[in-house]
């Protein structure tokens, strides 16, 4: 306590003015960070949070956090806040610079029925000394059909364009073009079967699609298939009149169901991995984060390593609870806030 | 149901804001008391509000701008009631309702529908983030315009020191009760970010907003507390403290791209 005291550079690294200047210093340096890779074209984007001069400014305010502590350091009813609000942001950075320099992070795709054990980190594999299997995955849909369909129709050579939300065998007619049309069926997930006749090959919202039936001004008929993935798609008899149909099916949840294989120590685990919930197996968390759009056959997880998040979060109580501690007495009633 | 709730509540801040106006220029105390009882009504009916869109939805109703706004609006209205609890002090309630039907304003008019979660946004930790964040952002922005009174205050010396202490004081209360709370909502979107990607901190735009506002707030709190700033230079950082919230709520949605482009 007395060489900080005495001391005339750790003075001044320990000090409130050096503290109030860095404080400035980071929030300047973080809304540039936070606006520039708006800016900056995507072939010049910086990896700005990650620079060594960044990390050299967030030591200098370590440091200083750090004096500040120590040189104050008491457990003290009074003080104690204090003192457990500046130790939390040391374990913080701490806990930072350990996820930063000893992280490691790579994807891992597995098929369904198949096992995987290495972690892709860029070019580079990172070999773990466990499997993962798939078991198998599964994807909900909040609904694979459409409380209303979004049909657009464009008639040329007009070029008159219309818009329509519609119930399934809803007949409507198409103002000023003599044109007329209604929904007639609806597959979610469309294909064609070796006869080439149309069939649903599943309650999943893969390829959803609708027959659309339509009555040309000259009374002819024509059933047409439209597809909302591929909007071009199909084999127009009436090329005056085209349809859109606009479907986003959205994703509730995805799920991977897994067992962990560790042949070392003769050990498996099964799982279920999911957005928010992830897996943990000897310190590597394996996250959902994608899977195979077209087929769903293979799930896409990230593996991550982490040493420094437990500090993280050991910093987050304490600084919780520092400023609980520090502040809950200020806020009791006396005489500065009477006569009001 | 929560729609019918939401304008009635509005319609009671709305004519709680006239019999508020009424008092300030008759000065009888009845105008005073029905306008509190409308304003608690109201906020009596958010709470309702709230609830009822929770139930609809079959989850914390919090994720769109209209939801946000609406939150935003209640949590300024609940920090009142506290501090009027604790404090026994009246005069915050004008500020506060001109607040909230600035916000309900803003949220009335947007896109108010139902709409499903992204798999991200499904976590327990949402409703503990979002919560406490805004009772922060209620604190905070009561605090802006107790600052911004203040300063207009000071420059026109309409009102002696004692009054002017008191303003400066009940700020610097709000945001000690309101950073706390900041801090809450940040560390428990950096533990829900790290079980969503496995990451607990991104640098995303907003987590970036959110720590800038954080660290602005910060720096009030180590002025006033340790350099003794009082007055128009504390009540200048609240102000700017209170741009950088707004920025981290509405500016970096609509300016900046990022992982919160949903909220």
């Amino acid at each position: 306590m007395k060489l900080f005291r005495e001391n005339k550079i750790l003075r001044f690294l320990g000090s409130l003015k050096l503290a109030l200047f860095l404080f400035c210093a980071i929030i300047l340096v973080c809304f540039i960070g936070a606006i520039l890779p708006s800016i900056l074209p995507e072939d010049r984007q910086l990896d700005f949070f990650g620079s060594g001069w960044f990390f050299a400014l967030l030591t200098v305010f370590g440091l200083n956090i750090a004096i500040c502590a120590f040189s104050r350091l008491s457990f003290a009813a009074k003080k104690i806040g204090s003192t457990l609000v500046h130790l939390s942001v040391l374990l913080i950075l701490l806990g930072s610079m350990l996820s930063y320099f000893f992280s490691i992070r790579g994807t891992m795709e597995i098929e369904e029925g198949q096992s995987q054990d290495r972690l892709m980190l860029g070019c580079k594999i990172h070999k773990l000394d466990f499997r993962v299997h798939l078991e198998d995955f599964a994807i909900d849909w909040y609904s694979a059909e459409p409380d209303k369909y979004e049909i657009r129709a464009r008639v040329d050579p007009e070029n008159i364009l219309a818009a329509f939300r519609l119930n399934k065998a809803q007949e409507q007619k198409i103002a000023n073009t003599g044109y007329s049309f209604a929904l007639k069926d609806y597959f979610s997930d469309f294909g064609l079967d070796e006869n080439m006749r149309a069939y649903n090959k599943s309650s999943q919202p893969n390829n959803p699609a609708v027959l659309i039936g339509i009555i040309s001004p000259s009374g002819a008929q024509e059933e047409r298939w439209v597809f909302a993935n591929h909007p071009g798609m199909g084999m127009d008899r009436d090329n005056n009149i085209k349809f859109r149909f606009n479907f986003q099916p959205q994703v509730r949840e995805y799920r991977s169901r897994v067992r962990v294989i560790d042949e070392k120590n003769n050990l498996t685990r099964n799982a279920l991995i999911k957005v928010n919930q992830p897996l943990s197996y000897k310190g590597y968390s394996f996250y959902q984060v994608d899977y195979d759009h077209d087929q769903l056959k293979y799930t896409v997880l990230e593996g991550v390593y982490d040493p420094g998040v437990r500090f993280v979060f050991a910093g987050f109580l304490l600084l919780n609870l520092g400023l609980g501690v520090i502040f809950y007495p200020k806020l009791k009633p006396g005489p500065k806030t009477e006569n009001k | 149901m929560s729609d019918i709730l939401l304008k009635t509540a509005y319609i009671f801040y709305l004519v709680s804001a006239v019999f508020f106006c009424i008092h300030l220029f008759s000065l009888n105390k009845t105008w005073d008391r029905i306008a509190r009882f409308l304003l608690k009504t109201g906020f009596v009916l958010q709470t309702a509000m709230v609830g009822v869109r929770w139930y609809e939805a079959g989850r914390p109703p919090f994720t769109s701008m209209y939801e946000a706004l609406v939150l935003f609006a209640w949590s300024v209205i609940l920090v009142y009631i506290i501090f009027e609890q604790v404090y026994k002090i009246r005069s915050l309630a004008i500020p506060v309702n001109i607040l909230a039907l600035i916000f309900l304003s803003a949220a009335l008019p947007s896109e108010s529908a139902i709409k499903p979660l992204v798999p991200a946004l499904q976590s327990r930790w949402m409703s503990v983030h979002v919560i406490t964040y805004f009772i922060g952002y209620g604190a905070l922005s009561i605090a802006f315009v107790l600052s911004a009174v203040y300063l207009l205050l000071a420059y026109q010396k309409k009102i002696d020191q004692k009054g002017l202490d008191l303003l400066d004081e009940f700020t610097y209360r709000l945001i000690v009760f309101g950073f706390p709370f900041l801090t809450v909502g940040m560390t428990t979107g950096s533990v829900w970010a790290d079980s969503a990607w496995g990451s607990y901190w991104n640098w995303d735009p907003k987590e970036t907003c959110s720590l800038i506002t954080w660290l602005v707030y910060a720096v009030y709190l180590h002025a006033r507390l340790l350099k003794g700033w009082k007055g128009k230079k504390s009540a200048y950082l609240s102000l700017l403290g209170f741009l950088a919230t707004l920025f981290t709520f509405i500016g970096v949605n609509f300016i900046l791209p990022g992982l919160h482009s949903y909220s």
